[in-house]
């Protein structure tokens, strides 16, 4: 699909396909299109061109019953400050056709959310939360979260991980955006990184991390063997600091392990690439298109 | 009628509580005053100093016949006061529920649950509808019941009933333009903006123009002279002019509603 706004291309003949069952993370910077997305795929917001299907239906044509199947968190959630968060969230119920109060409570509870409190003047984490309840509460087969951890503290993060899981053990749907890239790391089975309004990488979390450029540091006993380590595919960025050499390498580390068999090392350090690296490179290579 | 629908009317009519009582208890304060001048300005000479106004100018005001009971409710109250309080309130809370709701970004959440754009926007028009109908039936009561009381009761309940009903519709009306504009994608800035100026159109092509002779049928294309008249509580209600009126109305609303359906929700 593509989506304009005036002469800003938000999404470019974006094509995606959100496997069923699991949790997908939608990635990318801000401004690449992930909230457009979202919005489209709640019919929010209307493609210029292309075609959406969301469990198999147009978002368009199928309207509120297609919906009821959908729990969304908007980025930006803003509440009626006239209600109290109780009589938010009862609103809702009744507009989805009713809930399961014990499990509405049970949301609150776990998200550390009090329900008698007014929702003006509530932190936009405690906002988020508010969303968070009314997003899960009915149990929906899809869950489009924007940016869902976005404010909330620690805890609470982990407590929506926990919610995550249980949606993946019904057999559900998450499909959630975030530019916080751990926590996707965490929570996610599959992901799609977009950029400027593109998929620029798709591919399960192990996958994507597998592809993901490596750090490393080598502290040599002698003098580092500087021109080989140059010579081997993928290895970039060489910093040398006495017998102290860091660089990076991309793909799988084979070659570079080979040759410091060959010569005698003190110490390795390879820290655990996360998706971020990932991201730069995937990044990087569409900007030298 | 569903939950869902009952859900959304009430919880706008909740919305509009407050505001209700701050415009209703404002505009049936300025009917109870003008009801109990009458007395004291019917004895005074001060409305014999009107008879040296051109008509013209008097017409401008509806109040070509002040000297009468009728005239005097005509001029004070119906053909430009009331009209311009109830217009007022129906536009600043229609914009308030549709347009301005939405620019604060309290609309997203609401129209990704499985409700129709068109229940959630219909329902805010209806509730607006309710609390005009309402402060007019107040303001309606409270005249008809000081008729007597302040010597005004050569004026009939209905014929002050019938008036305050037309006040009532025109208001309805400018909230129908503020729900087109709004539902069209219009900010709550560009609604209040456009609809005034529709209302203020209206009250000078129907009261204003026509003080020039050439300029007598301008009145026709005005929403205020379909309600109204120019003298409201003296001749009534037109009937061909006041359902083009309500034929406009119902014709801005399905506007706004089939508008809304076809266009983004802007986000916060």
């Amino acid at each position: 699909m593509t989506k304009c706004f005036g002469a800003v291309r938000a999404l470019d003949a974006l094509d995606l396909d959100v496997p069923a069952g699991g949790v997908v993370g939608y990635l990318g910077p801000n401004g690449s299109g992930k909230s457009t997305t979202l919005r489209i795929l709640v019919d929010l917001s209307r493609a210029d061109s292309g075609d959406v299907r969301v469990l198999g239906e147009s978002p368009r044509c199928a309207g509120p019953g297609l919906r009821r199947r959908i729990g969304y968190l908007p980025g930006e959630l803003r509440l009626d400050e006239r209600l109290t968060v109780e009589e938010t969230l009862r609103f809702w119920a009744t507009l989805r056709g009713g809930v399961d109060r014990p499990y509405v409570e049970e949301l609150c509870a776990r998200l550390d959310l009090d329900l008698g409190r007014a929702t003006k003047g509530l932190s936009s984490g405690n906002r988020r939360k508010v969303g968070l309840v009314g997003a899960f509460m009915a149990r929906p087969d899809l869950l489009i979260l924007d940016e869902p951890t976005s404010g909330l503290d620690p805890l609470v993060q982990e407590e929506f991980l926990h919610l995550a899981e249980e949606v993946r053990a019904d057999g559900r749907t998450i499909f959630l955006s975030s530019h916080v890239l751990s926590e996707v790391q965490r929570v996610a089975d599959h992901v799609i990184v977009l950029r400027a309004g593109r998929v620029v990488a798709t591919g399960d979390v192990a996958d994507l991390r597998h592809r993901a450029s490596q750090p490393f540091t080598v502290w040599f006993r002698s003098t580092p063997p500087l021109d080989e380590l140059r010579a081997v595919p993928g290895v970039r960025d060489v910093d040398v600091r006495g017998n102290e050499v860091s660089g990076i390498v991309d793909d799988e580390p084979t070659g570079l392990l080979a040759v410091l068999g060959r010569h005698p090392v003190d110490h390795v350090l390879f820290p655990e690439p996360d998706l971020e690296q990932a991201f730069l490179r995937f990044y990087e290579s569409e900007e030298g298109r | 009628m569903t939950a869902q629908h009952r859900e959304l009317l009430v919880r706008a009519l909740r919305a509009l509580r407050r505001s209700t009582l701050g415009w209703g208890i404002g505009i049936v304060v300025f009917a109870g005053i003008t009801v109990a001048f009458w007395p004291s300005l019917e004895e005074s000479d001060a409305l014999a100093s009107f008879s040296g106004m051109s008509d013209g100018l008097l017409e401008a005001f509806g109040a070509q016949n002040i000297a009468t009971p009728a005239g005097y409710l005509d001029g004070q109250m119906f053909a430009l006061m009331l009209p311009l309080l109830l217009s007022g309130m129906a536009i600043a809370m229609v914009t308030a529920l549709t347009s301005g709701d939405e620019d604060a970004g309290r609309l997203e959440l609401l129209h990704a649950l499985p409700v129709s754009r068109r229940s959630i926007w219909l329902g805010r028009f209806a509730a607006v509808v309710i609390m005009v109908a309402l402060t007019a039936a107040a303001t309606s009561i409270l005249m008809a019941l000081s008729l007597r009381p302040f010597s005004l009761d050569e004026v009939s309940a209905a014929q002050i009933t019938v008036a305050t009903f037309a006040c009532a519709v025109l208001g309805v009306f400018h909230a129908a333009v503020g729900f087109a504009i709004g539902g069209s994608g219009g900010s709550r800035g560009t609604s209040v903006g456009l609809t005034v100026l529709v209302l203020m159109a209206g009250y000078i092509a129907s009261f204003v123009l026509p003080i020039a002779p050439a300029l007598e049928g301008a009145r026709k294309v005005s929403p205020w002279y379909w309600a109204l008249g120019s003298q409201p509580v003296t001749d009534g209600v037109q009937a061909p002019w006041f359902l083009l009126l309500v034929a406009a109305t119902v014709v801005l609303v399905a506007v706004g509603a089939i508008a809304v359906d076809r266009r983004d929700i802007r986000s916060a």
